[in-house]
């Protein structure tokens, strides 16, 4: 090998760098140099032997993805790159988290309001976090869509099946992975949505002892606090990624090793498609499939900014208060299901025998799902049970959501609605200007002083309807349905058994401090069997800053 | 696959987007960098060190009176005029300063040797560092060794009633060192904004007790 | 292939304009939030001091008008919190006549946090053994701050009501309605216990079953009545060396914990009927001027 100064003294100063810069350059990308690259970009053919299979022999980087690709499965279809985006997903996650990491310590005593600095004092602060946590649903999506695509194709038959396995393994750390971060922001969402969530664990059937221990080992104490915070930003940020990873790798080497499945028509079970991809059906990595993933990247890129600016918000509510719960928590949306379930049946028998036997079956799914055939025409039963149970899994997400939630007196749920303890309301899109100072019943919405709190006292009147009767028959509500048993009468009206008759309901709005006004609702029912007697009689106070700006909350309404 | 057949060394079009392609990623780069950076670098709140501390005007020295302290910002507020006759026993020009020494200056608490907190002895009407003996006049030059500079300054603001910037700091150039000089507080100045975040060092002026020939 | 390519720059361009246009509206952003951050925190100390502060406080903080539990109206065992003493400007004159040498809100949060079991206000820290937690207590002191506002500090002097300086001027006084008043609204029997029964005078004040017969000889040249007059409207003006608390030989802790805007809420009659009920006389000799200042109770602290 001649020195750069012989190669200098050889072909002169210019030729020298150059052919040094080449060198360096193949040495880099393990097989490469400039013309190999610049050929690549030009679309030429490859010089043989193909110097674009280097880099995946001999270098770190590529040495695990395909040099070559079927080109059957280098199209939207058939695998719609969901594996792809799974991965690229997770990846953004750690990205995003590692971000948000230097600004926030896992301490109930400052975890809110290091959450409150991210978003009010760190430039950029408020879209890494919704990046991160936009990011996390559309990873919960997106592997999914993964699993239910990888099912209807058949591609966990044979010899895929342990893939599917390390597949599941993966699918649920995710889940637990979204599920140990939900806490972090440490408000009454977070708190209470995990705090619902693990006192399953509370149930373990068995000796005492043992539900007792795996509780403390989960939350660090009897109830959530410090030690829990700790324990669970600890399995976010490094169990649970380190996990995923090692998981990742043997389910993506599994995935090169047989070769990515064909469509169920070109493929059949135990066919060997991976080492026998005939030369004029292949699609190399370098530069075509590159090039692919690296548009698809950025397509990614722009849908998660353009989203987590246009159409996402991540929520905060109050800091979180063991003392108090609010009305209406509610499980993050991928785990809704767990709580529909857990309204149909006892706890124990959801949590330890019906929800670990669905997970068994389906980790096992492929070793008895031994159908010969890939094609969709002989697995019409398959597919169909697929979409019965994704069916299965959207009503009891619903049953899991606030709309089927259990439902205190009506006073209380008219209230909930329009000053809710926590999160969104009709209210609170009303700017704090036009929370004109006055008495208002919910028939005042035409007489409004501003076309803002002629919606809110819209929401006010449609509440009322819902939750209110009246007993006479040109009363401004529903009829009542007088509902004697026995020893107490009770009122409903079309939408529900439990009504207020004859209800009086006034939003009262006056000022408190100078920039800060005071909304009061005040209910009451007197008791139709009983006068002088109230059924119902309810009031609840809110209190809003000028400075609180809830208005651009709500306009990305969660 | 070749594109339009184009001599050897042209460009191709596919091998032209590309390189457009590399650029805006190259740009995007360099965006989400510079982004991260902002994103990164930590901002201090009024009143935490790194931030900006407003002093009310009333709780200012006398001219030339021992300075008042303030811990939290971590640094003495002086008010010098070596023109009048009050406090020379704190501050008298020494026989290199032909101006006057007049206006507000924020002097570092930390020692410009080793980095110790040094304190202001009242007995000998100067500040006196504990650790290696280190000694400074009122406005922060040094009087002894081993301090290698005079004390270092935060820049400081005058505001008035409302807010407003009323005069800063300016900079000034002594003895080759771009220091703060002292400010004089305009009328109507209601608060003095001494900025944590913008420091500058001590001027490397000649030690004061070799002017007067009184050096241990 | 070349439409990938394509695609690909658009996208990355896209991304590039679109953060921008983000990045250059960070600082206006981060200050709203900065706002709303403080504004909801307001908001949460509202609704905390209405269910546990406003029963010795008062809703509006001036310690005027109390109610407990069930509704009914009862005297106000707090101190003013919303007058310009405490919370007007950077160090308003409450701190230096405490002694305190920290920040106003360092003041208000740590009074919060710790009470005054001496004085009757609970210990609300939780840090304390008390039931709010830390970001609670910000939340209130905030609130409480909240109410510095123009109205409260601007340099205009505040009408306050006038005091004839003898207290011989006073109407005649009506001891049975001084009896009632008393209690309700003024809440003296909360501190001074009732003047029929000495046991029930366990503190902070001193009782006052036995002030008839020693008040003339508390303060040189002062009549009884003057003495009684000046001490409730300037608590200050003196507090007697041989003061007793709870029946124990205990020095009155000075600056004197007792309320210092009776003068704001009493009308003259009031006045006149519970200096009656307390010497058990309906007029009254005054030896000596007692000069309640004109205009605001406390001077506006200057910014």
């Amino acid at each position: 090998m001649a020195t750069f100064v012989d190669q200098v003294r050889e072909l002169g100063l210019k030729q020298a760098t150059i052919a040094k810069v080449d060198e360096a350059v193949e040495r880099l990308t393990a097989g490469l140099n400039v013309n190999d690259i610049r050929d690549m970009l030009r679309g030429e053919e490859p010089r043989r032997p193909n110097p674009r299979l280097r880099p995946h022999a001999d270098g770190f980087w590529l040495h695990i993805r395909p040099s070559f690709y079927h080109t059957e499965v280098t199209h939207i279809y058939p695998s719609f790159r969901l594996g792809w985006l799974s991965t690229f997903m997770f990846v953004w996650e750690t990205i995003t988290g590692i971000f948000l990491m230097v600004f926030y310590t896992p301490s109930p005593d400052v975890a809110y309001a290091d959450i409150w600095n991210i978003l009010g004092n760190v430039p950029l602060g408020q879209l890494m976090r919704n990046l991160h946590r936009f990011g996390a649903e559309v990873m919960v999506v997106v592997v999914a869509l993964h699993m239910l695509r990888t099912f209807i194709t058949g591609s966990y038959k044979q010899p895929r099946q342990f893939t599917w396995v390390t597949g599941m393994v993966l699918l649920v750390l995710t889940l637990i992975l979204s599920f140990s971060g939900y806490l972090l922001p440490w408000d009454q969402l977070a708190y209470w949505a995990v705090t619902v969530a693990v006192s399953a664990a509370e149930a373990t059937p068995g000796p005492p002892a043992l539900g007792e221990n795996i509780n403390l080992l989960l939350r660090g104490a009897p109830v959530i606090g410090a030690g829990g915070l700790l324990r669970f930003y600890l399995l976010h940020v490094l169990l649970l990624p380190l996990l995923l990873a090692i998981f990742f790798f043997v389910h993506y080497y599994k995935v090169v090793i047989h070769g990515h499945s064909l469509p169920p028509g070109r493929e059949a079970i135990g066919e060997d498609t991976a080492k026998r991809v005939p030369r004029d059906e292949r699609t190399y990595f370098l530069p075509d499939i590159a090039t692919s993933e690296l548009m698809w990247s950025a397509l990614t890129i722009l849908f998660l900014v353009a989203g987590a600016i246009w159409f996402y918000n991540a929520p905060l509510e109050r800091h979180a208060n063991p003392l108090v719960t609010p009305l209406h928590v509610v499980a993050p949306w991928y785990l809704a299901w767990s709580q529909g379930w857990l309204k149909l049946a006892d706890k124990v028998f959801i949590a330890f025998i019906f929800i670990p036997g669905l997970a068994t079956a389906f980790f096992l799914m492929p070793y008895f799902e031994v159908g010969k055939s890939r094609r969709y025409a002989d697995r019409r039963l398959g597919i169909s049970v697929s979409m019965l149970f994704i069916a299965l899994m959207w009503i009891s997400n619903w049953m899991g959501s606030p709309e089927y939630l259990v439902q205190s007196s009506p006073d209380q749920e008219v209230a909930q609605e329009l000053l809710p303890q926590e999160g969104h309301s009709a209210l609170k899109e009303v700017p704090y200007d036009f929370l004109e100072p006055g008495t208002y019943t919910p028939f005042d919405a035409e007489d409004a002083p501003n076309p803002y709190l002629a919606a809110a006292l819209e929401e006010f009147e449609r509440a009322m309807q819902q939750r209110s009767c009246s007993l006479s028959d040109d009363g401004p509500y529903e009829p009542c349905q007088v509902m004697d048993q026995g020893d107490t009468v009770r009122y409903g009206n079309r939408f529900t058994n439990d009504a207020m008759p004859d209800p009086e309901a006034q939003l009262i709005i006056d000022d408190y401090q100078d920039n800060m006004r005071r909304l009061t609702l005040v209910f009451s029912a007197p008791d139709p069997q009983n006068p002088g007697n109230e059924l119902y009689a309810y009031t609840r106070t809110g209190y809003r800053h000028e400075m609180s700006n809830y208005e651009e909350e709500t306009r990305l309404l969660q | 696959m070749a594109e339009a057949a184009v001599a050897e060394g042209g460009m191709t079009r596919r091998e032209f987007l590309y390189y457009i392609w590399g650029a805006s990623m190259a740009l995007f780069t360099a965006e989400a960098a510079g982004l991260l950076i902002y994103f990164a670098i930590p901002r201090f709140r009024e009143g935490q060190f790194g931030g900006a501390f407003p002093v009310p005007v009333d709780l200012l020295p006398g001219v030339n009176a021992p300075p008042t302290n303030f811990p939290d910002g971590r640094f003495w507020l002086v008010n010098l005029d070596t023109s009048s006759g009050e406090g020379s026993e704190r501050m008298s020009p020494a026989s290199d300063e032909s101006e006057p020494i007049v206006g507000v200056l924020a002097i570092y608490k930390v020692c410009t040797h080793l980095g110790c907190i040094y304190d202001w002895n009242g007995a000998n009407e100067r500040f006196e560092c504990p650790c290696h003996g280190s000694k400074y006049r009122l406005d922060g030059r040094r009087i002894e060794d081993p301090a290698p500079r005079s004390l270092d300054r935060f820049r400081v603001e005058a505001l008035d009633a409302n807010q407003e910037v009323l005069a800063t700091a300016d900079t000034a150039v002594i003895a080759d060192t771009t220091t703060y000089a002292p400010l004089v507080l305009p009328d109507g100045t209601a608060t003095i904004r001494v900025d944590t975040g913008g420091r500058l060092d001590g001027p490397s002026q000649p030690l004061l007790c070799e002017l007067r020939d009184s050096c241990p | 292939m070349q439409t990938k390519i394509i695609i690909g720059t658009i996208a990355f361009m896209l991304t590039m304009i679109i953060l921008g246009f983000i990045a250059l509206n960070e600082p206006a952003r981060l200050e709203a939030f900065s706002a709303a951050y403080e504004g909801r925190s307001i908001e949460n100390g509202a609704e905390i001091f209405v269910n546990n502060c406003a029963t010795c406080h008062g809703i509006d903080g001036t310690a005027t008008q109390c109610f407990d539990a069930t509704g009914a109206e009862t005297g106000c065992v707090g101190l003013p919190l919303n007058n310009a003493d405490l919370l007007c400007g950077n160090r308003p004159p409450r701190l230096d006549a405490m002694g305190w040498a920290g920040t106003k809100s360092d003041f208000i949060e740590g009074t919060i946090a710790a009470g005054r079991p001496w004085a009757g206000m609970p210990t609300w820290g939780q840090q304390f053994g008390g039931p709010l937690q830390s970001n609670e207590l910000r939340d209130v002191a905030l609130f409480v701050q909240n109410w510095e506002s123009e109205t409260l500090c601007g340099g205009e002097e505040v009408e306050g009501p006038v005091w004839p300086t003898r207290v011989s001027d006073l109407p005649a006084g009506n001891p049975e309605n001084g009896a009632n008043i008393y209690q309700v609204p003024l809440g003296c029997n909360a501190c001074h216990g009732l003047v029929e029964d000495e046991s029930t005078a366990n503190g902070p004040g001193p009782w006052l079953g036995a002030l008839a017969a020693e008040a003339a000889d508390r303060k040189e040249g002062y009549t009884d009545a003057d003495y009684i007059y000046e001490s409730i409207l300037l608590p200050n003006a003196h507090i007697a060396p041989e003061c007793l608390i709870g029946g124990n030989p205990s020095d009155c802790p000075e600056p004197s914990t007792m309320l210092s805007n009776f003068g704001q809420r009493m009308t003259e009659q009031d006045m006149a009927d519970i200096i009656a009920y307390i010497l058990g006389v309906t007029e009254f000799e005054s030896n000596v001027d007692v000069v309640y200042p004109e205009g605001s109770v406390a001077p506006p602290a200057e910014e």
